[in-house]
């Protein structure tokens, strides 16, 4: 199994702040990993790194051994990388199925769609994900839920190899954080390489394998989620000086 | 390989139903009788007067079009539109009389400097957005104009006074109008037919969402600047065919009001639907008309003379459609009627 | 003792995203409750519905029996709760003393305005040691204590405390905290909403944890202190 994304010595820094600092670990093709952290530990910014939205000031991010390290966004999507957002965005005027197809648009993405037509290829990723009735529906009447959803959909899109969740359950009812997981478990069987973050952990705790977590920027353990959950300084950030006692 | 052709085949031959379909729907039947009257209109009178405020009209509305296109399908609005729209016609009229060019020749100089233009205007903008391009856009416009009237090269580029005593497009105005009536419907069916296409939907989505896109995989640079390069091309047309009817072109042409014509027009008649660029422009022109009118009632009358300038009374509608009907002013009329039109079909 | 806030069945939605779920919260006067929770548990949401940042989408607050929820947030605090909020938003520009000031801009009486001065400059030395500095210049720690010496100002009958010990050092968070302490002995009722569950359970008498919105268990520090739930609202194990 090999390295499918490694990141090393990746550190951002704002006037004053240093949101990421100096960070490295790997992930490995068909894993299933989660990225933990308390508030403003840097999860969205690492993820902003590795998509190319935003450029570190020191530090490589390579996939599948290539550097694409401040590499514009668009060229990495069509490597393989795709991503969700925190803050679900969408294209507000335009159907769910051109939601999609804009995706099945990118170079790509288009390689494969064109065999079976961009339309019916976006409608059968709107089936994958349950949205395939609403396809000619605008985003704006829908639930958060099916929000959610569709961001995944559109990351589908694009034939990704390696799949950035940020938050995907944050905002939801419990059923639909259950059917995001069901989902998000249905492609990681299909092959890809899955790596969320959340602050929601009650869902991802349980959901992934391989855990890694961060605070204030810094690298601080990864393992098992019953062993970072565990590790004293994880508790420490999370819960405040002298939390070993809730371990 | 074979899916394409078998698409294709499906629409060509679904095409006679289709349009069967449209003619009964009312956007169909309205387009329709429009174009009707607009073809029939020269057999009707052939005072050059008449002819000429439609040709006006047909022209504003390639113009008018050409905007909306860029702003209500990229979601780049332009306050220098001028730009393309002057340059094509200094070089349609260059051409015409110093070249001796046929206006169909001078046509294309003309188009292809306005493209040329927008690739360079589309580079310069990228990194604009929003007001900072509509700003970014007015300013090019405006440095246009000085550069032509009173910049270092002015002599080259004919300064003040232009050039005048262009060639008409014809000496007949029916064959003016006839020609320029065929460029519209071509204009119209040629831009909408681009937005309902995949790179369409591509710039739809640049529109609504710049950075969703780049992370969907598209090259949005790229697309921003073909969608200029597409806009520029109409709106130079309009510059082209603009300059070999009013016969002279000088360094007012790249004045802001004219940017601001086109973009009345096209809000007026419903941003975002490029045919409504045709019912803006018109409604714009034929206003204009009637309101010259209501100044030559009495000259000394300032208010009179105040409302009798377009551009004070399209500034004062602009204001109130920007606060309260953000969609058009014609839409809603348009909506009611077609509710008449259903009640008229027994539906 | 008086019940001085109490929040029933209150929901809030930020578009679809779910905020709050039926919280139903009672503080009595003179008491130091602290609100505990994950991020994006809504712990500050839960204080801008109170104070009148956001209008609650369902149920009612009660305020010294007074209905306030749907109320405008200026209304809300000329009733007499002050909200420090998070991330403190200070007047950067303005010194110390203005600020404080500022704070004290609904006190009708001025003899009052020198009594609470006076108490603030005593919970917090360092403040007064700076009257005169800009407080854009001040560190984190003393920017902190500005924002709590500001909320004090408007002798506020309930305070709303929301994350004072963000982007803290240790050492700062606990004279912070000690700060609190004293403001709870001298009567004034506090709320407290805080990510740092083991300080906030130094200081309050009553804990209400928060996850997703809702509350899922309450008590004091010693019925808590034990509870492996707290472990698994906040790392989800």
């Amino acid at each position: 199994m090999g390295v499918i994304l490694e990141i090393k010595n990746l550190t951002k820094k704002y006037s004053g702040l240093t949101a990421v600092n100096d960070f490295s670990f790997e992930i490995h093709r068909g894993e299933f990993v989660g990225l933990i952290g308390p508030n403003g530990a840097g999860k969205t910014t690492i993820f902003n790194l590795i998509s190319g939205l935003e450029r570190p000031n020191s530090g490589a991010v390579r996939f599948d051994g290539r550097d694409i390290t401040g590499m514009k966004p668009y060229k990495i999507v069509n490597l393989g990388i795709a991503r969700t957002f925190q803050l679900v965005r969408s294209f507000r005027f335009m159907t769910l199925l051109d939601n999609i197809s804009v995706s099945c648009l990118s170079s790509r993405g288009k390689e494969v769609a064109k065999q079976y037509g961009i339309d019916e290829y976006a409608s059968s990723i709107l089936a994958a994900v349950g949205l395939v009735d609403k396809a000619r529906i605008p985003p704006i009447i829908l639930p958060h839920g099916d929000l959610r959803k569709l961001q995944i959909g559109k990351a589908l899109g694009t034939n990704p190899q390696l799949l950035l969740l940020d938050e995907p359950f944050s905002g939801l009812s419990h059923e639909e954080q259950k059917g995001i997981t069901d989902l998000i478990i249905k492609l990681h069987d299909d092959g890809v390489t899955v790596f969320m973050t959340g602050h929601v952990l009650r869902e991802l705790m349980h959901l992934v394998p391989r855990v890694v977590a961060m605070h204030q920027g810094k690298f601080i353990t990864e393992g098992s989620p019953q062993e970072v959950a565990n590790n004293k300084i994880v508790l420490e950030a999370y819960l405040g000086k002298g939390s070993e006692q809730l371990a | 390989m074979s899916l394409n052709i078998q698409k294709f085949r499906e629409k060509f031959i679904g095409f006679p139903t289709y349009l069967k379909h449209w003619v009964f729907t009312f956007k169909g039947g309205m387009t329709l009788f429009c174009l009707f009257i607009l073809f029939l209109f020269p057999i009707v009178t052939q005072n050059p007067y008449f002819l000429g405020i439609f040709i006006l009209a047909m022209i504003y509305t390639i113009f008018a079009a050409s905007w909306d296109f860029l702003a209500g399908f990229t979601g780049q609005v332009s306050f220098g539109h001028a730009i393309f729209f002057g340059l094509s016609a200094y070089g349609v009229s260059a051409t015409l009389v110093f070249n001796n060019f046929t206006w169909w020749g001078a046509l294309l100089v003309g188009v292809t400097i306005a493209v040329t233009t927008g690739f360079i205007v589309g580079i310069i903008c990228l990194r604009l957005k929003g007001p900072y391009l509509a700003l970014g856009t007015m300013v090019i416009a405006i440095m246009l104009q000085d550069l032509f009237k009173i910049g270092q090269l002015k002599d080259y580029l004919w300064g003040d006074q232009g050039i005048n005593d262009v060639p008409p497009l014809s000496n007949s105005s029916t064959v003016v109008y006839y020609t320029i009536l065929i460029f519209m419907i071509i204009t119209i069916i040629v831009l909408i037919q681009i937005t309902k296409t995949n790179i369409g939907t591509i710039f739809k989505s640049i529109r609504d969402d710049e950075t969703g896109a780049e992370t969907s995989g598209i090259n949005t640079t790229k697309y921003k600047v073909i969608a200029f390069m597409i806009s520029s091309a109409f709106a130079g047309l309009a510059g082209g065919f603009y300059a070999m009817y009013i016969r002279s072109v000088g360094p007012l042409i790249f004045q802001p009001l004219y940017s601001f014509y086109v973009l009345i027009m096209a809000a007026l008649g419903g941003i975002a639907t490029i045919s409504g660029s045709a019912l803006g422009a018109f409604t714009f022109i034929f206003l204009s008309e009637i309101l010259r009118d209501l100044n030559e009632l009495d000259p000394s009358n300032a208010l009179l003379t105040a409302f009798s300038d377009p551009a004070f009374i399209f500034s004062v509608i602009l204001i109130i459609m920007i606060r309260f009907v953000s969609q058009g002013l014609l839409r809603p009329i348009l909506e009611h009627l077609k509710e008449f039109w259903d009640i008229l079909l027994g539906r | 003792m008086n019940n001085l806030l109490e929040m029933r069945k209150i929901y809030h939605y930020y578009g679809k995203a779910r905020a709050l779920e039926e919280i139903n919260l009672t503080i009595e006067e003179s008491a130091l409750d602290a609100v505990i929770g994950p991020n994006g548990a809504g712990k500050s949401t839960l204080l801008r519905v109170i104070s009148g940042l956001e209008e609650p989408d369902r149920g009612k607050i009660e305020f010294l029996g007074e209905r306030i929820d749907g109320l405008k947030a200026y209304k809300i605090a000329k009733k007499g709760i002050a909200h420090c909020p998070e991330r403190r938003r200070l007047f950067y520009d303005m010194s110390v003393m203005e600020n404080l000031e500022m704070g004290a801009y609904t006190l009708k009486n001025r003899k009052k305005f020198h009594e609470l001065l006076d108490f603030v400059f005593e919970v917090f030395p360092r403040l007064k040691e700076r009257k005169k500095q800009r407080a854009g210049t001040l560190s984190g720690g003393e920017q902190q204590m500005l924002a709590i010496g500001r909320a004090i100002m408007a002798n506020p009958k309930l305070l709303l405390l929301d994350e004072p010990s963000l982007g803290l050092a240790p050492k700062i968070k606990n004279k912070i905290f000690d700060a609190v302490n004293k403001i709870k002995k001298e009567g004034t009722t506090t709320l407290l909403v805080e990510q740092d569950a083991i300080l906030a359970m130094e200081v309050g008498e009553n804990i209400h944890l928060l996850e997703e919105g809702k509350i899922e268990m309450r008590g004091t520090k010693e019925q808590l202190e034990k509870e492996p739930r707290i472990k698994k609202v906040y790392l989800g194990i």
